[in-house]
């Protein structure tokens, strides 16, 4: 299947694809979105712009408006027991990443080091995450559940294992997903 | 499959005996430079435009 005009995903890098981050409301093509999970898909297309809680985005392909990945943030914390106070302490949350399947592995340049375009798209992320965290409200940490199948994606970015430092209780809801944090 | 992550019903709580270790742990100015110079780099075929909620 081609995806682009004239070149098989094959032959393009990330670099090449013009993008533009928006708002998830401004995706006119999010009922075209697949990132392989069809509860995720249901989640992202029909529930997400109108959740308070978090904050999502899209990232699209400006040549054709498809969407390339979309996340989603909110305000969290992390909690502290401490002589039987309990502190909580703020960190922003990667609710949601997913990547449209259409563009998982691209590489990002002819540079293999730079990682695919994933990476690219998710290092802005952290940008983002780092300005607002900086000049409007702040945190020192980003945490997220991982599906198994990208802990080592974000293990490669300088996402650490929370699982080391869970309270153990915790553990029986994590659903198959992997706790993991950032220092900022 | 192509999500990356997602929530989950439980919060980060941190084990009481490891609140000192945890706390101590603070960002690696390398990384950040390093992830800082990829988010200039897509800059060059990027753009962003946020829309306020409401």
């Amino acid at each position: 299947m081609r995806l682009f005009h004239t070149k098989d995903k094959a032959d393009i890098y990330g670099e090449e694809i013009p993008l533009k981050y928006v708002s998830l409301e401004e995706c006119e093509q999010l009922d075209l979105f697949n990132c392989g999970n069809e509860t995720i898909d249901e989640i992202i297309k029909h529930e997400l712009i109108s959740d308070t809680m978090t904050k999502s985005f899209a990232v699209l392909n400006v040549n054709d408006n498809d969407a390339v990945a979309v996340y989603s943030l909110s305000c969290s914390g992390f909690v502290i027991r401490s002589y039987q106070k309990i502190f909580i302490y703020p960190a922003v949350e990667i609710k949601y990443f997913a990547v449209n399947e259409k563009y998982q592995d691209i590489q990002y340049c002819d540079d293999k080091e730079q990682g695919c375009l994933s990476n690219a798209i998710f290092d802005r992320i952290i940008a983002d995450i780092y300005s607002f965290t900086e000049n409007y409200c702040g945190a020192d940490k980003i945490i997220l559940y991982a599906v198994p199948s990208a802990y080592d994606f974000y293990k490669r970015i300088g996402f650490e294992d929370f699982m080391d430092f869970m309270q153990q209780s915790q553990d029986r809801f994590l659903d198959g997903c992997i706790p993991m944090f950032f220092n900022m | 499959m192509a999500v990356m992550s997602r929530p989950v019903q439980a919060a980060f709580v941190v084990d009481e005996a490891k609140t000192e270790q945890f706390l101590k742990k603070k960002s690696d100015p390398v990384i950040k430079e390093r992830i800082l110079k990829n988010a200039e780099r897509i800059k060059k075929h990027a753009t962003f435009s946020y829309k306020r909620q409401g």
